[in-house]
């Protein structure tokens, strides 16, 4: 297709072409007006002093004043530091992990390449209380296998897990990982299946070691699945996995400074304090900061490569 | 051409949306009434036996079919919040005295006053609490719920341990009373003792409701951010956590805490103490005291408890509006709301079924008019047993269970006549103008709060931590808003 048919206005001749496109388009576009798109008068909430007799129009205006309990603490600069610090953490950690297990499975074959595969990605399809209760297992102060076998057997004291917020960091990164790895390497395994198995002969033939193929061969090979895919995590960075941060730590209150994230605060206030203006403030400041988030992750995309920009 | 085929598209996105709304409007003749309300364990096995019972008296008399919503106490705030928010129908809901502010603030609860709702519908739930106890629900002169008939006085510092525990340290258990009153070093002692002679098992388990049941501060409004020291005895408001009762009380968790009472996962199981002790890991923990709460706490747990006392017997501000019974905005019908509440107030077999369930498969009658369980049936099989009879509307109507003195309830009326009365008795809080601060402060002792309170940091750095955060939130303008509106209220009622 060349530049100047682009350019000419829609005809209805053409329009008729593509009906069953849009017809195809249909249920995404409506479904993304309903949950997208109608909700968003809602946003006025967070400047409101919500009354529920009232109703959300009735409902007296307040301006700013719901913010200011976000500010009033360091609330507003904890929940945004661990949002986007974990985020960062899983898209690096689990995407090296994902490519390392990928190369790792593609190099297996028959029946045992079949099950790690399964093995990796069953925790993935574990809903987050049970992943919580199993990290309890693990971590529980006076039954749990850490304190009880682990700890003991180099001579170290039991460690209070859920009330020290700073081994936290640790274990959610590791958890996301465990959960998170099996489906990602799914798609990082599949785009190397597909690659032309005659650069590997050559390679080969020319004495190139298993390292050098991986490092020469694959790794340039996957670059823009990588760059695809992280785009992707980094559009979501301002939204946080909620079984994760939630379930998995139990909600305990001593961890908030390591565990809060946005999602869960919001939940917490909405559900917990049962305010329903403060929540929607900081659900405001969400989406405020993450579009200037994916903006200038765009941006910066868009300088170094402009052909992998999302937009 | 293109911009109608947009429109199109819109409208049928529209038409879909109101379709989506439309559905979740039922259109149903008869009235129905929606109850809401808690047990400790979430809905009974029973449920709608008690419910086909409840109906066969509601029906015929009132004609309105009563359908009874029970939660676990721990989601219950949430789960009506999500209800109320989504516009679920409920037309009955019972409280604690901080879901009673918040809804009330939020505006989720009708104004019982409104069209003389209350007078012409309810007339005997205002004969069966009293005008006085009506009006001590009023929140900023709006009544937004209804005073339940129980304890209104809790005798503080009260430590429910198992018996057989006591049995095996050779504890002598006074055969005549009730509730043992002893000083704390005497409980402290007793503590030493089973922890030495059971080291196994846990001593005590402290509960988020533990440190004010085991103080005798005045928590106005229903937070304890600024109470009244020493019982409410002068109107002055002060800092909870920079008093001496506060650093006694974590203090001495900490010691329990060092000295292995208590469970290092206190904090993270969420089990309830009574299933604790049934399942024989736990010994003792704190409860509040009043007449028949031996007979209360030894069914909860299935087997004889012995209650101590450590301090006096209290009324403090909120007591009578602790657990006010509601009619919420999203009722379908106030007036059949209140007909119902009225009938649970007045009509004994109706307190009966709510509390005791259904004569002849959860209770029967004995000889001495005492409510016993029937034959083949105990508190671990039961399918009404939720102990939950002081949150009930009129717990004065219902039948003494077996285990209690028959007079047990005029000995109720008298505990609550007999005990200290705290000065601020009758004002409640509005938290309207500090609600920023409030939810600030509220968030650092969520963090905090099983901590410090539980003894897993020292009191010594640990509360000093709490407080300086919780003052750099606003704590000083919570404290000063209550002090403010408590002086404006003692002027207008001449205290």
């Amino acid at each position: 297709m060349n530049t100047a048919v682009k350019k000419k206005p829609m005809t209805w001749k053409k329009f008729k072409r593509f009906i069953p496109i849009y017809i195809l388009m249909l249920p995404g576009l409506i479904y993304l007006f309903i949950n997208n798109y109608m909700p968003l008068p809602g946003l006025t909430v967070a400047f409101k002093q919500y009354n529920a007799a009232k109703g959300i129009y009735g409902s007296p205006w307040v301006g700013f004043k719901n913010f200011t309990y976000l500010f009033t603490t360091n609330d507003a600069f904890v929940i945004t530091r661990n949002t986007i610090c974990y985020n960062l953490a899983f898209i690096v950690v689990n995407t090296v992990m994902a490519i390392t297990v990928a190369i790792v499975l593609s190099e297996l074959t028959g029946g045992i390449k079949k099950f790690y595969q399964s093995a990796i990605l069953l925790p993935n399809l574990l809903s987050s209380v049970i992943i919580g209760y199993l990290v309890f297992a693990f971590f529980s102060v006076e039954n749990g296998f850490v304190n009880n076998q682990i700890l003991k057997l180099f001579g170290q004291d039991p460690i209070r897990w859920y009330s020290e917020p700073k081994y936290w960091p640790f274990i959610l990164v590791f958890v996301s990982a465990w959960k998170t790895v099996g489906y990602n390497c799914i798609i990082y395994l599949a785009t190397l299946m597909g690659f032309d198995k005659s650069y590997y002969e050559s390679a080969q033939i020319d004495g190139a070691t298993k390292l050098q193929q991986i490092r020469y061969i694959t790794l340039p090979l996957l670059r823009p699945t990588i760059i695809m895919l992280t785009l992707m995590a980094i559009g979501r960075i301002f939204y946080s996995d909620f079984g994760l941060f939630y379930q998995v730590p139990m909600n305990q209150g001593a961890l908030y400074p390591t565990t809060n994230t946005i999602d869960t605060y919001v939940y917490r206030g909405l559900l917990q304090l049962g305010n329903i203006s403060m929540s929607a403030a900081a659900g405001v400041y969400q989406s405020i900061v993450g579009f200037i988030l994916v903006l200038s992750a765009n941006l910066i995309v868009r300088r170094i490569d402009k052909d992998s920009a999302l937009f | 051409m293109k911009k109608k085929h947009l429109a199109l598209l819109m409208a049928a996105a529209m038409a879909a949306a109101t379709c989506m709304g439309a559905m979740s409007v039922s259109a149903d003749d008869t009235k129905k009434v929606v109850m809401s309300f808690y047990t400790w364990t979430g809905a009974p096995a029973d449920t709608q036996l008690v419910q086909d019972a409840i109906n066969a008296i509601t029906v015929d008399k009132l004609g309105i079919e009563v359908e009874l919503q029970i939660s676990d106490f721990a989601s219950f705030q949430q789960n009506m919040t999500l209800a109320l928010s989504g516009g679920e129908q409920v037309d009955i809901m019972a409280n604690t005295a901080a879901t009673y502010a918040n809804f009330a603030q939020q505006g989720y609860l009708t104004d019982l006053n409104e069209d003389d709702l209350l007078t012409t519908y309810g007339q005997g739930i205002i004969d069966a609490v009293g005008e006085a106890n009506v009006d001590a629900c009023r929140i900023g002169g709006v009544l937004y719920g209804l005073p339940n008939n129980r304890d209104l006085a809790q005798g503080r510092g009260c430590a429910a341990i198992a018996k057989q525990y006591l049995d095996g340290i050779g504890y002598e258990v006074p055969e005549d009373e009730e509730i043992v009153k002893i000083t704390l070093d005497e409980l402290n002692d007793i503590y030493t003792q089973l922890h030495e002679a059971y080291p196994d098992k846990e001593v005590y388990r402290p509960t988020t409701t533990s440190m004010g049941q085991f103080n005798t501060f005045d928590q106005l409004g229903g937070n304890v951010f600024g109470v009244l020291l020493d019982g409410g005895a002068e109107l002055k408001v002060e800092n909870l956590f920079t008093s001496d009762p506060y650093k006694e009380y974590c203090e001495r968790l900490y010691d329990y805490n060092q000295k292995g009472y208590i469970s290092q996962d206190a904090a993270t199981d969420t089990t309830a103490v009574g299933e604790l002790v049934k399942a024989g890991t736990l010994m003792s923990y704190t409860t509040g005291g009043k007449p028949g709460i031996k007979a209360q706490e030894t069914s909860l747990c299935g087997q004889e408890m012995v209650i101590f006392q450590t301090l006096d017997n209290y009324i403090s501000s909120t007591s009578v509006a602790s657990f006010p019974w509601t009619v919420p905005i999203t009722t379908a019908d106030a007036s059949a709301a209140i007909t119902v509440l009225n009938e649970f107030y007045t009509n004994p077999d109706m307190a009966n079924l709510l509390a005791w369930g259904i004569e002849g498969t959860h209770y029967v009658i004995g000889e001495d008019g005492l409510a016993t369980y029937p034959e083949g049936v105990d508190a671990s099989n039961s399918g009404w047993n939720h102990s939950m009879g002081w949150l009930m509307p009129n717990q004065f109507l219902s039948y003494v269970w077996e285990g209690n003195d028959p007079d047990l309830w005029d000995q109720m009326r008298e505990f609550n006549t007999s005990a200290i009365v705290s000065a601020a008795s009758g004002f409640t809080f509005n938290s309207a103008n500090v609600l920023n601060e409030v939810t600030a402060v509220q968030n650092i002792y969520n963090e905090y709060q099983t901590s410090v309170e539980y003894g897993f940091v020292d009191p010594a750095t640990g509360i000093e931590e709490m407080n300086q955060r919780m003052m750099d939130a606003g704590l000083q303008n919570i404290i000063d808003e209550k002090q403010a509106q408590l002086d404006e209220w003692a002027a207008a009622n001449g205290k």
